[in-house]
């Protein structure tokens, strides 16, 4: 069996803030976690320093692969050991084409199966078909002009190329209208499969609707304040954040 | 001209006329440095009529007269006096292929270019034809009464047309280099292209007879007439090898009404080369000149393609891309007369310095008074790769018309942290990604060459990217 | 001049200016003359102007010489009759993470001249700089305008832009005013007066 994605009481900073505080995971192949939380309080971080963002600083603690410590890794190098991020703001990179970028990434990240340029078109197009994407996707620059929802779209087109392990969704459902939000959770839901873990970062309890989580965190302050099973968001939704989140924590936080 | 003047001019040519070269002087044109004589001796050889050695020799003195620029690049290392200033056509560059920089070779093989066409391109072999691909063309254009050739060729096959437009474009007094070029020219195109006829095909220099096409000082001639279209493209992307380091060429163009050109060039020269180039047209009413231009290589580029638009609604474009690597300035941009109503112009360049590279932006778009109507867009985008690299633009908007819309926008800056980020993200290394990046960057003008010269661009840009991943 | 705290001050002849560290300073131009303006860390200075006379030469060099200053630059113009105007403006970043923002808009009606020389250079030792210049030209007449917006980089971590135009008023903008039933002289003041308005606006909160 493959190995779970393990995070270790991990603090981060970024310049001379701390934002993570002590954060403990644990991705098991083939479970859901949704990670919720009010704003600020340290989930994309958490994101962004999972997939190896340069501009974080791990102060203490760690992230591993069983044996394998990830902390030290090149992001591409998390790329190739499965690790997917699905950013919460997608970067534009003008006159770079979505297909020629998805083909470096997979004959990368599949060095044993690469695909010559033809091979991966076909896999391109039926993706593309899959998500009922528009074909003309494969010409467009990345991300260029694309609407907020054909962003996040791209995103899990990019994810169901590459076939991560680890798939990181950062708020893959905000600002996207009911429709949208279906048909991505439906092109995640396609995706889901025994060697796959998802961590699914989300304000809002309705994406839950479509993808059910096996476990829910909730976040505040750089740490995860409680875990539970599905019921937990549930109970989120119904009476909010402030009682999960210790007033007194905070308070010893800011001395 | 005065009296005094005119006398004083026809001693001059009597006595040129006595000192006529004979054999052992055309030893004289091939050695360093420059005087009337060996100009004198330049035309002779070529056995050309007297007006065209008239014009040379006028233009030596205006080239001695003309001051270097002092804007621009650093041309205080040039010495005019240890260069050769013609090349006889079999002389070769480089007389071995063991001659040349295995710096170029390796460039060549990793291009993938065949060792027959390498041979060509550094002068070993001094004649590069794809026979095949060469004599169907020659046959298509015939047939459509399109004049394709070199410039020295049609100067003695056409004489009447080129005595007609020469220097009419770029005058030897235009500046030091077109005077010089004027003075010295050597190979160089001729292109003509009757009323109402499309080359449907480009038409290429790279194809055409020898190794005059890359000389020092080409002179190229085209002349579109009304309602004709045609796109020519010159150069390679391999880096081209010569033994001299002054390259100036000068490009005329004539659209006449309703014609369209384009004049696509991708040029990687050695990295010890000046190549200092006067390219312009002249656009009458509802013609269209675009230039596409992708400067690589060379010590100092100073290019900046012009265009007058003459007639009403005529239109010109200018899209160019420059890479400045260590030790490299790209001195490039673009010049818009809008010299009648309603004509419009474009001009988008894209530049990236890498180590100590230094690109600069040079530009021009005037609007006299009463050319109502007149439209003008200028983007100009440069990316900087090392904290060591250098970016300057240099723009000018001369507007005298009001009613009238002008815009011109730049911008610097480096490859995003975000960017490489995300590529890396999924799998890319970083060199990968910074690639990605400058491909993408320069992909609105890539996307413009023909596909195998944007193919090699892009290669050439990633080779050029090497080791810039610290 | 060394100004060592928080204030707002004129300026109408020829002057140099230090802003210590930390302050927060007014700058208004009046008429012609050449300003120097040295600006401290963390320092931050406003300049502003509206510029209506018949002539105006002014050269205004700007030189953010502490890590963190920043300075905006924002001029109006109105040109009528044979005025004629000329601004060189100079946005040196010589120290680190260092801001500069120069807005120029400009009015040429009749036979007027407006001529423009921006240049941003930021030297090899203020990385993390930003810096922006915009010109924005509406001419009218035989109103007449020169751009000039250079930019010098020898840094790579910076922004750097600049955006220039040159127009005459919107024909769709005075075809819906005066289909309201305003005539034109009055549509084209309207127009031109809003054009300008956002510098008004600036001067009258000092």
């Amino acid at each position: 069996m493959q190995p779970s994605l393990a995070v270790n009481n991990l603090h981060a900073r970024v310049d001379t803030t701390p934002i993570l505080k002590g954060v403990s995971l644990s991705l098991k192949p083939g479970t859901i976690h949704a990670l919720m939380g009010p704003n600020g309080s340290g989930k994309s971080t958490l994101a962004s320093v999972i997939a190896g963002h340069p501009g974080y600083a791990v102060t203490k603690g760690s992230i591993s692969l069983g044996k394998k410590r990830v902390t030290p890794l090149t992001p591409d190098e998390r790329a190739k050991l499965g690790v997917f991020l699905s950013f919460q703001y997608p970067v534009e990179v003008p006159g770079l084409s979505l297909e020629h970028f998805m083909r470096t990434a997979y004959n990368n990240t599949h060095p044993d199966e690469t695909l010559s340029a033809i091979e991966f078109h076909k896999l391109f197009m039926q993706k593309l078909k899959e998500l009922k994407m528009p074909s003309t996707f494969a010409e467009r620059s990345l991300n260029e002009g694309f609407s907020g929802g054909e962003k996040k779209k791209a995103e899990i087109l990019q994810m169901a190329i590459l076939q991560p392990q680890f798939a990181i969704l950062d708020e893959t459902d905000s600002g996207l209208d009911i429709d949208a939000l279906k048909a991505v959770a439906r092109g995640v839901m396609k995706l889901q499969n025994p060697n796959l873990s998802i961590l699914l970062i989300t304000h809002y309890v309705r994406i839950l609707r479509y993808i059910k989580p096996d476990y829910v965190h909730i976040m505040a302050h750089g740490q995860i304040v409680k875990s539970g099973r599905r019921e937990l968001a549930t109970q989120v939704e119904r009476k909010g954040y402030d009682w999960l989140i210790n007033p007194q924590t905070k308070k010893s936080k800011k001395k | 001209m005065s009296d005094a003047a005119t006398l004083k001019k026809f001693a001059n040519e009597e006595k040129l006329a006595r000192e006529k070269p004979d054999r052992v002087h055309y030893l004289h044109a091939a050695k360093p440095g420059l005087d009337p004589r060996t100009v004198e001796e330049i035309s002779y050889m070529k056995k050309e009529p007297q007006w065209m050695r008239d014009i040379r020799l006028r233009a030596y003195q205006t080239f001695r007269q003309k001051h270097t620029p002092t804007w621009g690049g650093d041309l205080s290392e040039i010495d005019y006096d240890r260069l050769r200033y013609y090349m006889r056509p079999t002389d070769k560059v480089a007389s071995d292929w063991k001659d040349v920089p295995s710096e170029i070779r390796q460039t060549y093989d990793r291009l993938g270019i065949p060792q027959a066409e390498q041979k060509y391109l550094t002068g070993v072999m001094a004649q590069y034809e794809s026979e095949a691909v060469y004599h169907s063309l020659q046959d298509k254009m015939e047939k459509l009464g399109v004049i394709f050739t070199d410039m020295d060729t049609g100067l003695r096959k056409y004489p009447e047309i080129v005595k007609k437009y020469f220097g009419t474009v770029v005058p030897a007094g235009d500046n030091k280099f077109a005077a010089l070029n004027t003075s010295v020219w050597s190979g160089g195109s001729f292109l003509y292209v009757p009323e109402g006829v499309h080359v449907t095909f480009p038409l290429q220099a790279y194809f055409r007879i020898n190794a005059q096409n890359v000389g020092q000082f080409e002179r190229t001639l085209i002349i579109a007439e009304p309602g004709s279209f045609v796109h020519y493209v010159e150069g390679c992307t391999a880096p081209q090898y010569v033994s001299s380091s002054l390259h100036s060429a000068v490009v005329e163009i004539i659209v006449q009404k309703g014609a369209r050109v384009r004049y696509t060039t991708v040029q990687n020269w050695a990295k010890n080369v000046y190549n200092l180039v006067t390219k312009r047209t002249f656009v009458h009413e509802e013609g269209t000149m675009e230039w596409v231009d992708g400067n690589l290589g060379s010590k100092l580029t100073m290019k900046y393609p012009s265009v007058f638009l003459l007639g009403r609604k005529a239109r010109g474009d200018v899209l160019s891309v420059a890479f400045a690597g260590d030790g490299q300035h790209q001195d490039a941009g673009g010049k818009a007369i809008h010299g009648a109503p309603e004509t419009s112009s474009t001009i988008i360049s894209k530049s990236i310095s890498k180590g100590t590279g230094r690109t600069s932006y040079r530009g021009m778009v005037k609007v006299p008074k009463g050319m109502k109507g007149c439209k003008s867009n200028v983007v100009c985008d440069a990316l900087l790769l090392d904290p060591k690299s250098r970016s300057d633009t240099y723009p000018t908007m001369d507007i005298k018309e009001s009613d009238v819309h002008i815009g011109h926008e730049a911008s610097v800056g480096k490859v995003g942290e975000e960017q490489l980020f995300y590529l890396m993200s999924r799998g890319l290394s970083e060199q990968e990604a910074m690639s990605m990046v400058v491909s993408g960057f320069i992909e609105p003008i890539a996307k413009e060459l023909p596909i195998e010269y944007a193919t090699e661009l892009n290669r050439l840009i990633e080779l050029e990217m090497e080791g810039s991943v610290g | 001049m060394k100004i060592t705290k928080d204030t707002s001050l004129e300026l109408q002849k020829s002057s140099k200016l230090e802003i210590a560290a930390g302050k927060q300073v007014t700058v208004v131009l009046k008429g012609s003359g050449n300003f120097q303006i040295s600006v401290g860390r963390r320092a931050q200075v406003q300049i502003l102007e509206m510029v209506k006379d018949p002539t105006c030469q002014q050269s205004v060099s700007i030189a953010l010489a502490g890590a963190g200053a920043h300075a905006t630059l924002t001029a109006g113009f109105l040109g009528h009759e044979q005025a004629r105007h000329e601004l060189d403006v100079i946005m040196h970043h010589q120290a680190r993470a260092t801001t500069g923002d120069i807005l120029i808009k400009g009015v040429y009606a009749d036979q007027s001249t407006g001529i423009f020389r921006g240049l941003i250079k930021i030297d090899r030792t203020a990385q993390q700089s930003n810096s922006y210049f915009a010109d924005n030209i509406l001419l009218l007449d035989e109103g007449k305008a020169t751009s000039e917006p250079t930019l010098e980089i020898e840094a790579d971590d910076v922004k750097a832009s600049h955006g220039s135009t040159t127009s005459s008023i919107d024909a769709d903008q005075l075809f819906y005013l005066r289909s309201r039933g305003i005539d034109l002289p009055t549509a084209r003041d309207m127009i031109t007066t809003g054009f300008l308005q956002p510098i008004f606006n600036r001067l009258q909160a000092v």
